[in-house]
């Protein structure tokens, strides 16, 4: 059996299937289009549905009846109030550091730090031999000594603050009390005196 | 007259170390008398607390010296230890050499140690370490660097240098003009 495929007819009909659209010049030669004296399709289709004669009727009534809604306002770039560059906002008060820092002096008598000197400086000296448990020991003793003293000054900071904030209530307690005794006081004084009688 | 600052004191203690090694704790922990550290210009003091409170009573200009003047700073900023301060590496010392008196005039002339004087020394002595220098009779001389370990030092010539000298008690007419101004 013969494949369709390979016929002459079939091969004839496939190279003449091509199809040709004929589109007059008038529509697209926009030159040619405006030499029409009619022109029906000058302006495009509005995407926008248009709306129908009874939805246009009844927004018309209601706007009669109660008024035109605004249109929410568009505010322009000035009134909005932005910063005029895109620089980062300080998240709240920022104290400038000024002047020379200082030294900072190693308390009298403060064991943790001469203990820890003492330590790093004599290990790093003496060539110990020794296991790496004992060194890893060794480096433990000198790292807590480290992070006590590194509580000991979070400590510090801390108790910094409480001191201020009992002071600053403190101080307006006192203020409080001393506002009430007075209060006391004028009221006492401000009390007539009682208008006593005397007899001759 | 301040204390010393961390950088400060490390730099001391690192000078002390080479002489009396972890003894360092026994300077500090002083529960009877505790003593304090403090510079004056450039030099550190070792003074009882008591002494220096008093201290703070005398302006900084006119304060010549207190307590036991260790050393120095030097212009670069290291520390130079001084000879008063002998009385104390001389108590707590690491490492020791004992001078025969046919020695002791040479060293306290400001020569190193040298072999032929050598009465005893400590066993375990390393390679340039700090060592404090006694007369036969456990007088402190002074103190120096080793120049040989013990073991090393047994097979040496007689005329050759067991330890270096840096510091001794002749220096008191020596620098006496300088040594504590």
């Amino acid at each position: 059996m013969v494949d369709k495929k390979q016929t002459k007819s079939y091969k004839r009909a496939q190279s003449t299937a091509g199809t040709r659209s004929i589109e007059s010049e008038v529509t697209s030669d926009s030159q040619a289009r405006n030499l029409l004296a009619n022109q029906p399709k000058l302006t495009p289709k509005s995407k926008t549905p248009q709306k129908s004669l009874k939805t246009v009727r009844k927004e018309q009534k209601v706007i009669r009846l109660y008024g035109k809604k605004k249109a929410p306002r568009e505010y322009t770039e000035k009134e909005l109030d932005i910063p005029k560059l895109n620089m980062a906002v300080n998240p709240g008060v920022i104290v400038k550091k000024s002047g020379k820092k200082g030294k900072v002096f190693i308390a009298d008598n403060d064991p943790l730090v001469y203990t820890r000197l003492i330590r790093q400086i004599n290990d790093s000296r003496d060539s110990i031999n020794e296991s790496k448990l004992e060194k890893s020991r060794r480096l433990e003793e000198i790292r807590e000594l480290r992070k006590q003293e590194m509580e000991r000054k979070e400590q510090e900071k801390v108790d910094k603050i409480e001191n201020k904030k009992a002071e600053i209530k403190n101080k307006a307690n006192l203020a409080r009390a001393n506002r009430r005794k007075d209060n006391k006081g004028s009221a006492e004084a401000a009390k007539p005196k009682k208008r006593g009688v005397s007899f001759a | 007259m301040p204390p010393l600052t961390e950088e400060e004191t490390k730099v001391v203690f690192e000078k002390l170390a080479n002489y009396i090694g972890r003894n360092i704790t026994f300077l500090i922990d002083n529960k009877e008398d505790p003593h304090v550290f403090r510079l004056q210009k450039d030099r550190v003091y070792y003074v009882s607390e008591k002494i220096a409170k008093f201290a703070t009573s005398v302006s900084r200009q006119n304060l010549m010296s207190l307590g036991v003047c260790f050393g120095k700073f030097t212009k670069t900023g290291n520390f130079r230890l001084h000879i008063t301060a002998l009385s104390y590496l001389a108590q707590y010392a690491k490492y020791k050499v004992w001078i025969k008196q046919n020695g002791e005039m040479p060293f306290l002339y400001g020569n190193h140690v040298l072999k032929a004087h050598i009465g005893k020394m400590s066993d375990d002595i390393p390679e340039h370490a700090g060592v404090v220098v006694y007369s036969m009779h456990d007088i402190p001389l002074g103190f120096g660097v080793s120049a040989k370990s013990t073991t090393e030092a047994r097979g040496l010539q007689p005329n050759s240098i067991v330890a270096f000298r840096q510091s001794d008690v002749g220096e008191y007419l020596r620098e006496e003009d300088t040594l504590f101004s």
